[in-house]
């Protein structure tokens, strides 16, 4: 488990990460969503002991990263597919890794195997490709096979087959019972992967919750009502639903009402219904209402831990 | 792979004392320390530059009209004060290329104990310059020998002390490397170190700066190489010069541990 409390980065008079509490609970995925700067990768290093955070703390399994003393075996990370020495070699650099906190080396050729690198392994990873060195990092997030594995925008220079192969390598990790933490600044990205989404946007928590949740608390979320009395349904449901719009003379919209509710308002207003459907808000939809909001009112909208 | 499994390893992880710490970092270090081409070309560059500057002086001393009182040892000194840059480079890229390529956050996440990665680059560094600088020497004491015709006494100690200078010149670089971070800037600095007091020392003959001098690194190591001194004996030399490593070691160990990556 990841547990962030309170944690606060302030770069001069940046507020880079502001007071910023969550958990990340094991087996399952979950999702750190926020535009670019909103404060994801700084978070993540705080996490792995690399900045050091102005107030707050941030455990992984309890305890503060720095006091491991074998921390690839308890946490694995990819942060950016840029941190190899360019001259040295795939296979080097994980030996060094793997050697540094007491793995067996033949594990550095399970990894290499594990990501497809096995092939081109003795060569230097300057030569690589930007997927290919995004391979070498997760080779080595892996090394120590840990318990808690920290992604930040894994997909990043990916072809497609490799996105696929990361989305089901990040379920399968989940899937076995570990913490997986993985950030990007694509919603998309998280819609079939992410089973619980925590968002930030200027340093701050906007949503920590399952990502159904998420999008069944967006405006975009709507039900979708054809009748051939609109304009009687409308009146009806003004007072109780969040917006309703009439889109035809027979076609309704509704936010803020389930099914069941439209349902049963219009049967007790004695109103026949032709259609009853809801129309679901894509996690983008959602994500960008959400961040508009918490621009809008620097409050946080949703919050709902656990589930 | 199934959670039983990572539980017992994450607590078989956890219970590591510091000298296994400080045990597997060093053996980290050296393999990414022999990992990369530079190490070599650095060593490389030591020795060619070690034993063609005593060469070329010797044979100058040899030609010129008016044959110069020039000794074998300080042929070699002269080699290996111009030659050790080649391990300075060395010893500033150990540190100042994680920085530069930005590997330094995957080595200090994986060992979150920055003075451990910083005194094991010291160590390995140390490992490499030690007998880099102890051959470089003595080649460069046969290459002077040869050439003046004179005989290669004492070049056990010569090289070994010239080595010793050497190699806590090496340890200072690599604490230098983590303060600056910048492999141009530590380089820059380690040269103006090194050779900016002999050059003001010539000019300035003032006592106490004289004094001031012969405490700093290039003072010292003349004394060190040349195993005598005015002031002390190349034992003193060295202990000094043993201070001046370990201190700068210790600050940069500090900036490290202070200075977010």
């Amino acid at each position: 488990m990841i547990e962030l409390r309170g944690l606060t980065k302030r770069y001069g008079p940046t507020l880079a990460v502001d007071d910023l509490s969550f958990q990340v609970q094991p087996g399952k995925v979950t999702g750190f969503l926020g535009p670019n700067g909103a404060g994801k990768s700084t978070s993540m290093r705080m996490v792995l002991g690399l900045d050091r955070p102005t107030a707050g703390q941030a455990l992984v399994d309890g305890r503060p990263y720095r006091e491991l003393r074998a921390p690839l075996r308890v946490v694995g990370a990819l942060l950016d597919a840029g941190a190899v020495h360019p001259r040295r070699s795939a296979r080097a650099h994980l030996l060094a890794l793997a050697v540094s906190n007491g793995i067996a080396r033949s594990r550095v050729e399970e990894v290499l195997g594990l990501v497809g690198l096995d092939k081109v392994a003795g060569r230097r990873a300057g030569a690589y490709s930007l997927g290919m060195r995004q391979r070498l990092g997760i080779a080595a997030a892996l090394l120590g096979d840990p318990g808690i594995v920290l992604f930040d925008e894994p997909v990043n220079g990916l072809d497609p087959d490799g996105i696929r192969w990361v989305r089901q390598l990040v379920k399968d990790l989940a899937a076995e019972g570990r913490t997986v933490f993985v950030s990007s600044h694509l919603m998309s990205e998280m819609e079939d992967t992410a089973d619980h989404l925590v968002v930030i946007g200027r340093g701050r928590l906007v949503a920590d919750a399952p990502i159904g949740q998420v999008i069944a608390g967006s405006s975009h979320t709507v039900v979708r009502v054809r009748t051939p009395a609109a304009a009687e349904l409308a009146r009806l449901l003004a007072g109780v639903a969040d917006s309703v719009r009439q889109e035809s003379d027979s076609l309704l919209t509704v936010a803020g009402l389930t099914t069941d509710d439209v349902g049963e308002l219009a049967y007790a207003g004695g109103i026949r219904l032709h259609e009853l459907a809801l129309q679901s808000a894509s996690l983008e939809e959602a994500y960008m209402e959400l961040s508009r909001h918490h621009l809008d009112y620097g409050a946080s909208q949703l919050t709902a831990q656990g589930a | 792979m199934t959670t039983t499994t990572l539980t017992s390893r994450r607590a078989a992880a956890v219970r590591v004392g510091w000298p296994s710490v400080l045990g597997r970092t060093v053996a980290a270090e050296w393999i990414k320390l022999r990992s990369v081409r530079s190490t070599y070309g650095s060593v490389l560059a030591a020795l060619v530059v070690t034993v063609g500057i005593a060469a070329l002086a010797g044979w100058a001393a040899v030609t010129d009209d008016q044959p110069t009182q020039a000794t074998v040892a300080q042929l070699a000194g002269v080699g290996a004060s111009l030659g050790q840059f080649g391990l300075v480079t060395l010893a500033a890229l150990a540190i100042t290329g994680e920085f530069a390529t930005g590997s330094i956050r995957t080595t200090l996440a994986a060992t979150p104990a920055r003075w451990a990665v910083l005194a094991a680059k010291a160590a390995v560094v140390a490992a490499v310059t030690f007998p880099a600088g102890f051959v470089a020497t003595a080649l460069a004491t046969l290459a002077g020998a040869a050439i003046l015709g004179a005989g290669a006494d004492g070049i056990l100690a010569l090289s070994a002390r010239s080595a010793a200078a050497l190699t806590l010149t090496g340890v200072m670089v690599v604490g230098l490397g983590a303060v600056l971070r910048g492999a141009a800037g530590t380089i820059t600095t380690a040269v103006a170190v090194l050779f900016a007091p002999p050059i003001l020392g010539a000019l300035v003959s003032n006592e106490t700066v004289s004094t001031v001098m012969d405490h700093l690194p290039a003072g010292l190591t003349t004394v060190l190489v040349s195993g005598t001194g005015e002031r002390y004996g190349p034992e003193v030399a060295a202990l000094l010069l043993g201070a001046w490593a370990v201190g700068t070691l210790a600050v940069g160990a500090i900036t490290l541990q202070r200075r977010d990556p």
